[in-house]
C-alpha cells in the first residue's frame, strides 16, 4: 500500500509547476556552486604554487584540497602563508584577493546551497502534503478506503523526499563528476568516499526538512498557515539559531580581539630590541644578540600559550551553540568531512605551533643547520568522524527521527474532516 | 471633477482600512512580527555588549601603546610603535558592516566570524523582514480572486489604480511596525546602556537607516504583489514569490564577487607581489650584475680584478698600487650610479604594475558591486553599512586620516631627534627620546554630507525597485482577470 501512495505522489507532483520550478533553482544554484567553487580552488591551487617555500625555507603553507568546492569553509585560512622568524607565526594577509565584497556576503558553495536552499526547497514540498488534500476533500476519500493511515503519512514522506531527493543526487553526481573531470579537481579515492558520506548527510538533512513541513502540515488545517509556520521554523534552524547562536558565543566566552594578540605580540619584540641596544651601549663589544632573539622566542610562545587556551574555549562554546539547531551541525559537520572545519583549523594551528617551536632556534640561527621540512596531512576521514563530526550526524539523525515521529503521531489523530 | 477625486480618496480610506483589518487580525502575520520585533531587539542587546567590550579593548590598547611609546620611544622604530587603532562604530550594535574580525589577519584569530556571520539588525531586515513581506503580499491579488473579494470589490465600481494603492500603503505601513518598533526599542537600550549623543549626525544617519529598511522591505511587497497580479491562483504566486526571493536574497548578491572575480580576472595578491619582488628585485640585481660586467670590462681591460676578489684583498691591493686604486675609485662610482638609475628605472615599472594592479582591483570590485546592484538586499546592504561609516567605503576615510596622523607624527619625532642630536652629537636613532608631547590621533567620523552622497546611488536604486515593482504591479493587475 505504501508504494501505491509514493508512487501517487510522485505522479502527482513531478509534472507540476513546483517541480519544474523547483528543480530549476536547485540546477541554476548547484551550476553557479559549480563554477565559483572551481574558479576560487584554481585560484588558491596557483597561490600555494607561487608561495610554497623552497626547501630549507620555514614558511608554511598546506595544498588546498579539491573538497573545497563542496564546503569553502576555513579553507581560505588553512592555506594561508604563515611566515616563522623572530617574530613568531606571522600571516601574511589578504593573499586571495583583494575584493572587499567578499566580507560582506557568504560563500555560494554547494555547502550554502545545501544548508539553505535545499532545505527550503524540501520544506515547499512536503509543507501541503496533508492540508492540501485535506482542503481539496481527497483526504476524506482516500481514509475512506481501506488505506490506513501510517501507511499514508509513510508514503507521503516517502514520495515528497523522492521527489527533491532524486534530483539532487542526480545534480551532485553530476557535480561531483565534473569537479574529477577538471584539471584542477585530483579526485581520490578519499574524495569520492568524503563525497559520498557529504551525500548521505545531505539526503538525511533534505528527509529533515520534509519531515518538517509534513509535521507542521499535520498540526494546521490551511495551507496557507503550514506554509508560513514550515517557513518560520526553517528561519529558525538554517538563520536565526546558528547566527544568532555565534553571535552569542562571542558574550559568553570572551576572547582577545586580533589586535590585542597583534599589538602584544609587537611591542613585546621591540621592548627586546630596544633593551638589546641598551645593554650592548652599556657594555660595548659585547654581543646581546642571542640574549635578545631568547627574549623574543619566550614572549612569543608565552602570547600563544595565554591566547589560544580562551579561544579554544570559546570556539567549543560556538561548536556547541551551533549544534542546536540541525543547520548548524550540517555546518560543522560538511566542512569537517571536507577537511575545512574547524577541527582541521585547531589541528593546523597545532601543528604550526609545534613545528615553529621545534625549529626556531634552527630558523632564527641560534642552533647550526637548515630547519627540517613542514610535513602536514588533513585529517582522515575516521579522526575527523571520532573526534568532532560524528556528534553532528548524530544531532541531525535525532532531529530527524523526532519530526518523523511527530508528524507521525500527529497524523494518526489529524482530523480530516 | 472635485466630486471624483473625494470619492477616490474615500474609497482609498476603506480599501486602506480593510487592508490593515486583514493584515492585523491575521494571527500568523503578528506572530511572525512579533518574532522579529524580539529578534531585533535581542540582537541589539547582545550586540550592545559586544560593542562596549570592544570599545573598552580598543581604549585599553591605546593607553598600553601610549603608555610604552611614553617609556621606550626612539626615532628609528616609531612606526612600528604607534599603529592606529581604529574605534568600533557606535552603530556596530545595528550595523556590523565589514567584519574585521573576519578578515583573519592574524596567526591567533578567532575562525568563527569566518565560518558564519552574526545576526545584525541589518542581516535580520535583510532576510526575515524582506520574506515577511513577499508571505503578506503574495496572496495580495490571486488570493483576493480566490476568495470572490476581487469580483466584489470591482463590482461596486471601485477603480483597480485604488485597490492597489490601498495594498500597497497597507502594506507600507504593515511593515513599518515591527521595522520601526525594533529599531526603536534597540536605540532605548543603547542609549540607557552605553549613552549616545542624540546630535545631527546620529539622528541622521538613524533616520536614513530607517527609510532604507523601509525602502527594501516595501521593494519586496511591490514584488510580492506583482507576482500575484500575474498569477492566477495564490499557490502559484507564493512559489514564485519564494523562487524570486532565493535568487535576490540568498543567490545574486553572494555569487556577485565571485562572479566578478571570473569575469573580469586579476592575478591573486600573492601572484603580484611575486612579480614584483622578481621586477625589484631579482630583476634589479641581474641588470646591475650584468652592467658591472661591462663596466669591469671598461675599466680593467687587463683584468686585473678577478672574479670573487675578497673585501681584503682588494684593501691590500689599493694601498700598495694607486693605479689600481683610481681605477677601483671610479668602477665603485661606476656601481653607485649604475645601481640608482636600475633602481629608478625598475621600481618605474614596479610602480606602473602597482597602478595597474590597483586599478584592476578597483575595476573588479566596481563590477562585483554593479552585477550585486540588481538585487535589492546589496543596494540596502551597501547603503545601510556607508551611513553608518562601516561599509567599503570606510576604510579610505579612515586611511586617509590615519596617513595624515602618520606624517605629522614623523615630523613630530624628527624635529624632536634633530634637537636631540644638536644637543647631543651622540645621540643615536635607537636612544630614548622623550615623546609624551607628541600629537595624539582622533578619528573625525565623516559628517553626515558626506555620507548622504555615498549613499545617494544604492537609495536611488532601491528607490527605483519600489517604482519598477509598483509601476509593473499596477499595470498586470489592470489586465487582470477576475473571474
Amino acid at each position: 500500500m505504501i508504494s501505491h501512495v509514493i508512487k501517487k505522489e510522485i505522479l502527482e507532483n513531478l509534472l507540476s509547476y513546483r517541480f519544474f520550478i523547483l528543480t530549476g533553482l536547485l540546477l541554476l544554484l548547484m551550476s553557479v556552486a559549480l563554477i565559483v567553487g572551481y574558479g576560487d580552488l584554481k585560484q588558491r591551487q596557483d597561490n600555494y604554487e607561487i608561495l610554497r617555500p623552497t626547501s630549507g625555507n620555514p614558511n608554511v603553507i598546506i595544498a588546498p584540497t579539491p573538497l573545497s568546492v563542496l564546503a569553502k569553509g576555513l579553507e581560505e585560512n588553512l592555506t594561508r602563508l604563515h611566515e616563522i622568524s623572530v617574530l613568531g607565526i606571522q600571516i601574511r594577509q589578504n593573499q586571495q584577493s583583494v575584493n572587499r565584497i567578499f566580507s560582506l556576503f557568504a560563500a555560494p558553495d554547494l555547502l550554502f546551497t545545501i544548508k539553505v536552499v535545499l532545505a527550503l526547497l524540501a520544506l515547499l514540498f512536503s509543507f501541503d502534503a496533508i492540508t492540501h488534500e485535506k482542503e481539496q476533500g481527497t483526504l476524506r476519500l482516500l481514509l475512506s478506503h481501506s488505506l490506513r493511515r501510517p501507511s499514508l503519512i509513510i508514503g507521503k514522506l516517502l514520495g515528497r523526499f523522492v521527489l527533491i531527493a532524486v534530483p539532487f543526487t542526480i545534480l551532485f553526481l553530476v557535480f561531483l563528476l565534473s569537479v574529477s573531470l577538471l584539471p584542477a579537481g585530483e579526485a581520490t579515492g578519499d574524495f569520492w568516499i568524503r563525497s559520498f558520506v557529504i551525500l548521505l548527510v545531505a539526503l538525511c538533512y533534505t528527509l529533515l526538512f520534509t519531515a518538517i513541513g509534513l509535521c507542521v502540515s499535520s498540526y494546521v488545517h490551511r495551507s496557507s498557515t503550514s506554509l508560513v509556520l514550515g517557513l518560520a521554523l526553517w528561519l529558525l534552524f538554517v538563520f536565526i539559531m546558528p547566527n544568532f547562536g555565534t553571535t552569542i558565543a562571542r558574550s559568553v566566552t570572551k576572547t582577545p580581539p586580533a589586535d590585542r594578540i597583534e599589538m602584544e605580540g609587537r611591542l613585546n619584540t621591540i621592548r627586546a630590541i630596544y633593551e638589546r641596544l641598551e645593554k650592548e651601549k652599556k657594555d660595548p663589544g659585547h654581543s646581546e644578540g642571542r640574549w635578545m632573539m631568547l627574549q623574543i622566542k619566550e614572549s612569543t610562545l608565552r602570547l600563544i600559550e595565554a591566547h589560544r587556551p580562551p579561544m579554544n574555549a570559546h570556539v567549543r562554546t560556538s561548536q556547541t551553540i551551533l549544534r542546536f539547531s540541525p543547520s548548524g551541525a550540517l555546518h560543522l559537520a560538511l566542512t569537517d568531512i571536507a577537511t575545512t572545519g574547524l577541527y582541521e583549523e585547531g589541528r593546523l594551528k597545532d601543528a604550526v605551533v609545534e613545528y615553529a617551536g621545534r625549529n626556531f632556534d634552527k630558523i632564527n640561527q641560534l642552533e647550526p643547520g637548515p630547519p627540517e621540512p613542514f610535513i602536514y596531512q588533513r585529517s582522515p576521514l575516521s579522526e575527523v568522524l571520532v573526534r568532532s563530526g560524528l556528534i553532528d550526524l548524530v544531532i541531525i539523525v535525532i532531529y530527524t527521527a523526532v519530526f518523523v515521529i511527530a508528524a507521525y503521531v500527529r497524523f494518526l489523530r489529524y482530523d480530516p474532516r | 471633477m472635485t466630486e471624483f477625486s473625494t470619492r477616490r480618496t474615500l474609497m482609498l480610506r476603506i480599501i486602506l482600512k480593510k487592508e490593515l483589518h486583514d493584515n492585523f487580525l491575521n494571527l500568523r502575520l503578528i506572530s511572525l512580527c512579533a518574532i522579529a520585533i524580539v529578534l531585533i531587539v535581542s540582537s541589539i542587546i547582545v550586540l550592545t555588549g559586544q560593542y562596549r567590550d570592544d570599545l573598552n579593548d580598543t581604549h585599553s590598547r591605546i593607553s598600553t601603546q601610549n603608555e610604552f611609546i611614553d617609556r621606550y620611544g626612539h626615532a628609528n622604530r616609531i612606526g612600528w610603535m604607534s599603529v592606529l587603532f581604529r574605534e568600533p562604530s557606535p552603530w556596530r550594535p545595528f550595523i556590523t558592516g565589514i567584519d574585521r574580525d573576519a578578515s583573519q589577519e592574524n596567526f591567533i584569530n578567532n575562525p568563527i566570524p569566518a565560518l558564519l556571520s552574526r545576526l545584525d539588525v541589518v542581516s535580520i531586515i535583510a532576510i526575515i523582514m524582506s520574506l515577511i513581506a513577499v508571505i503578506i503580499a503574495h496572496n495580495g491579488v490571486s488570493g483576493e480572486r480566490e476568495s470572490g473579494m476581487l469580483k466584489l470589490m470591482l463590482s461596486m465600481s471601485v477603480p483597480r489604480s485604488t485597490i492597489l494603492l490601498g495594498k500597497f500603503i497597507a502594506g507600507l505601513i504593515t511593515l513599518s511596525i515591527p521595522c520601526t518598533l525594533g529599531i526603536l526599542l534597540g536605540l532605548a537600550y543603547l542609549s540607557i546602556t552605553v549613552g549616545i549623543e542624540f546630535d545631527i549626525l546620529t539622528l541622521g544617519v538613524f533616520g536614513f537607516f530607517l527609510f532604507l529598511a523601509l525602502l527594501y522591505v516595501q521593494a519586496f511587497y511591490g514584488l510580492g504583489l506583482l507576482i500575484s497580479a500575474r498569477s492566477h491562483s495564490s499557490n502559484v504566486a507564493v512559489l514564485k514569490s519564494l523562487f524570486a526571493w532565493v535568487v535576490l536574497v540568498l543567490a545574486l548578491p553572494n555569487i556577485s564577487p565571485f562572479l566578478a572575480a571570473q569575469m573580469y580576472t586579476i592575478p591573486s595578491r600573492a601572484r603580484h607581489e611575486h612579480e614584483l619582488r622578481k621586477i625589484e628585485s631579482e630583476d634589479r640585481d641581474a641588470r646591475i650584475r650584468q652592467q658591472m660586467v661591462t663596466a669591469q670590462k671598461e675599466i680593467f681591460p687587463d683584468g686585473s680584478l678577478p672574479e670573487g676578489i675578497s673585501r681584503s684583498e682588494i684593501q691590500e691591493r689599493m694601498s700598495r698600487d694607486p693605479v689600481f686604486r683610481e681605477r677601483y675609485t671610479a668602477f665603485m662610482k661606476r656601481f653607485d650610479a649604475i645601481a640608482r638609475q636600475v633602481n629608478i628605472e625598475q621600481r618605474r615599472i614596479g610602480d606602473a604594475l602597482r597602478e595597474d594592479f590597483n586599478n584592476r582591483s578597483r575595476n573588479q570590485e566596481l563590477l562585483a558591486i554593479g552585477l550585486a546592484s540588481l538585487s535589492p538586499l546589496s543596494n540596502f546592504v551597501f547603503a545601510a553599512t556607508d551611513a553608518a561609516d562601516v561599509g567599503l567605503e570606510s576604510d579610505a576615510e579612515w586611511e586617509a586620516q590615519a596617513g595624515r596622523y602618520n606624517r605629522s607624527l614623523r615630523e613630530y619625532v624628527d624635529k624632536r631627534y634633530e634637537e636631540a642630536k644638536a644637543s647631543d652629537p651622540s645621540f643615536s636613532v635607537n636612544d630614548y627620546l622623550d615623546l609624551r608631547a607628541r600629537p595624539r590621533f582622533q578619528f573625525q567620523p565623516p559628517p553626515l554630507g558626506t555620507r548622504i552622497v555615498r549613499i545617494i546611488l544604492p537609495t536611488a536604486i532601491l528607490a527605483g525597485f519600489n517604482l519598477l515593482f509598483f509601476v509593473a504591479a499596477f499595470v498586470s493587475f489592470l489586465r487582470y482577470d477576475v473571474r
